[in-house]
């Protein structure tokens, strides 16, 4: 019985490994998905931000004459180019200016008897440019009305500390292990959710509507191995791809973090890389049940589809619904309690976040394991009857 | 030995409702023997030999290999079977003998018995210079003969063979149709089927011809050419399904 089974699983692995597009699924995406996701995705901001940032956008003043003073500042602050504008809200949406200063015409009478005024900044808050541009005019204006505070200040004799009793200042008391956890917390759950899906996902494809659709199917039925021995085979195969992918892409992750971290910069400075033993032990508990679960609902979604593309479409769907609940470790705030124990997925990702960050209630992590196996016996079990089912395997 | 005993098939189709695809089919095939199944597509040839490889299960009647039932005992009955249809294909990612090989293993053979049997089928085939190619690289007649291997590895007392000589050159069929008479030789039973009725009436000692899911007539073929008055075994075909067909 063990025999046969160990005889077709380790037929497929060497058949699906034979595969380019297996490799690639199993091996590669993991290894370059979280690097591109974060170095990749984060740098390509950064820059682009930083580059429009740095960029002299043009601003108009309306009633300029009413405030010479700030119209000089503005002038010589050199981020911004001061330019004419006759209307300047249809400029701003033209993107002729990205930005501008509404003065009120009696700017320096109300100002001389200190009377209330404001001043407006306009600006298009679906350009960026145009943000950038507020956001430095704002600064020049912020500057200009400290120089104002200061004279009215001096001109009375004060100091300055009548304006500003006390300063505040925000400490992060949290090390940078801590920190680092914290990161963790946030990708990993979501990086295993979705790479165990991912790394079983061509193979259950491809072990079932692939090989109905290679005709291979009933060369196997054929052959003297009880049908539920070729379902655990090829089951297991699934498995393995999915669990593979998965460590592969805890080890790219946390590798990427420990470099970026030995590489220096701000990172560094703020965090460090530390799994408790702990930790690693709450990951297996729930990657295990997890990749099972995914890997029979795959093979029972994919056995299925008479062919391979018949079963990318009946997958699809089935992925954007764990994609969800995947995200959820990056939503601040919501904990894991006796409910969202038996909410599948769900429960994973917070387990697993939970457990990164160093709470581990071994009681709920063990509910978890316990109630994601049973999902997983019946996936297996479902999987199982629809490899019975001559309907299913002859597709009408 | 192969038998059916009014084998009968019924598939519930979402769009043609109840289809009786095999209907009442009863025959008994003796060790030694080779009978051709004759039918045209979708006569229900297929499923009929699907249900005797235990692939299918029959709604009602039943088939015994070597008098093993096929419903009961589906592992050991298909132990004693080589099964060869259009529709079984081979694993294009594997190599010839890794093919062989593995469906040797499947069936229980040691491995000193499975490294023995695919040397002997490898030459017996010719297939010694593709021995390591991948079967996705190989050409339809190569592959039609890593498939009649993987068929004989087990050496089984009942065949059912399925247009094998489909996709090969004249010479490569020759060997095939020789093989084919050597396991006869040696008391095997064997189920031949195909579209060529001239190789059929060579090769077989008795002819079934199944239409619409029942099996109209058997005979030898020159019965089957007598009752029909028949010179050539194309007309005989034609005419004994010709009043349906017509």
């Amino acid at each position: 019985m063990f025999n046969n089974i160990r005889l077709v699983y380790r037929k497929e692995l060497l058949d699906i490994i034979r595969d380019r597009r297996t490799i690639i699924s199993m091996v590669i995406i993991p290894i370059i998905i979280f690097p591109l996701l974060t170095i990749g995705f984060s740098t390509l901001i950064s820059t682009f931000m930083s580059k429009s940032r740095a960029e002299i956008q043009k601003v108009a003043i309306v009633n300029e004459a009413a405030a010479p003073d700030l119209r000089d500042k503005v002038i010589s602050s050199g981020i911004v180019e001061l330019v004419a504008s006759d209307s300047v809200e249809a400029a701003i949406l033209s993107r002729k200016i990205q930005a501008a200063l509404v003065i009120p015409v009696d700017f320096e009478r109300k100002l001389e008897a200190l009377d209330s005024l404001s001043i407006q900044i306009l600006y298009d808050e679906s350009e960026a440019k145009s943000q950038f541009a507020s956001e430095k005019l704002k600064d020049i204006v912020t500057d200009y009305r400290r120089d104002i505070i200061d004279a009215r200040l001096k001109g009375k004799g004060l100091e300055q500390s009548i304006v500003n009793p006390f300063y505040i200042q925000a400490r992060n008391v949290a090390s940078k292990e801590k920190m680092g956890s914290f990161m963790l917390s946030l990708f990993l759950p979501y990086l295993i959710l979705i790479l165990s899906l991912t790394g079983a996902m061509y193979t259950a494809m491809d072990l079932t509507a692939g090989e109905k659709e290679r005709g291979t199917l009933e060369t196997i039925l054929a052959s003297p191995v009880p049908r539920w021995q070729l379902a655990t085979g090829k089951f297991l195969t699934i498995l393995t791809t999915s669990i593979v992918s998965t460590v592969l892409a805890i080890i790219s992750m946390t590798a990427t973090m420990a470099y970026a971290i030995s590489a220096g910069g701000s990172m560094a400075q703020d965090m460090a890389l530390k799994i408790a033993p702990s930790s690693v032990i709450v990951i297996i508990l729930m990657m295990v049940p997890t990749a099972s679960l995914f890997s029979a609902i795959l093979m029972a979604i994919s056995l299925s589809a008479r062919t391979y593309r018949e079963a990318q479409s009946y997958v699809t769907p089935f992925m954007l619904v764990v994609i969800m609940p995947a995200l959820v470790s990056f939503i601040p705030g919501i904990e894991l309690g006796w409910g969202l124990a038996f909410v599948p997925f769900v429960n994973v990702s917070l387990s697993l976040k939970e457990a990164l960050i160093g709470n581990i209630n071994w009681l709920i992590v063990g509910l978890i394991f316990v109630s994601t196996a049973l999902y997983a016996a019946l996936a297996i079990f479902i999987a199982h009857r629809l490899f019975e089912k001559e309907s299913v395997l002859f597709g009408n | 030995m192969i038998e059916a005993q009014n084998l009968t098939k019924v598939f519930e189709d979402k769009k043609r409702g109840r289809v009786v695809a095999v209907d009442n089919v009863s025959f008994k095939i003796n060790p030694g023997e080779i009978f051709g199944l004759l039918g045209l597509n979708g006569a229900g040839k297929t499923t009929t030999l699907r249900i005797l490889a235990s692939i299918m299960k029959p709604t009602s009647g039943a088939a015994f290999i070597c008098g093993i039932d096929t419903v009961k005992q589906p592992e050991k009955s298909k132990s004693r079977l080589g099964f060869l249809t259009g529709s079984t294909g081979l694993y294009g990612r594997l190599k010839t003998r890794e093919m062989i090989e593995y469906f040797g293993r499947l069936h229980g053979l040691s491995n000193e018995a499975v490294s023995r049997r695919t040397g002997e089928l490898i030459s017996l085939l010719g297939l010694d210079e593709y021995r390591e190619t991948r079967c996705d690289k190989l050409s339809s007649g190569n592959k039609q003969k890593v498939s009649i291997a993987r068929t004989m590895i087990h050496d089984p007392e009942a065949l059912i063979l399925d247009e094998p000589t489909a996709g090969l050159d004249v010479i490569a069929g020759r060997t095939v149709v020789q093989y084919i008479n050597s396991e006869k030789a040696r008391s095997k039973t064997i189920i031949f089927s195909t579209h060529v009725m001239h190789e059929a009436e060579k090769l077989c000692d008795r002819i079934g011809i199944i239409h619409k899911g029942r099996l109209i007539a058997t005979g030898s073929p020159s019965e089957l050419k007598n009752r029909t008055a028949c010179r050539d075994m194309d007309d005989a075909f034609v005419r004994l399904v010709g009043d349906d067909v017509q």
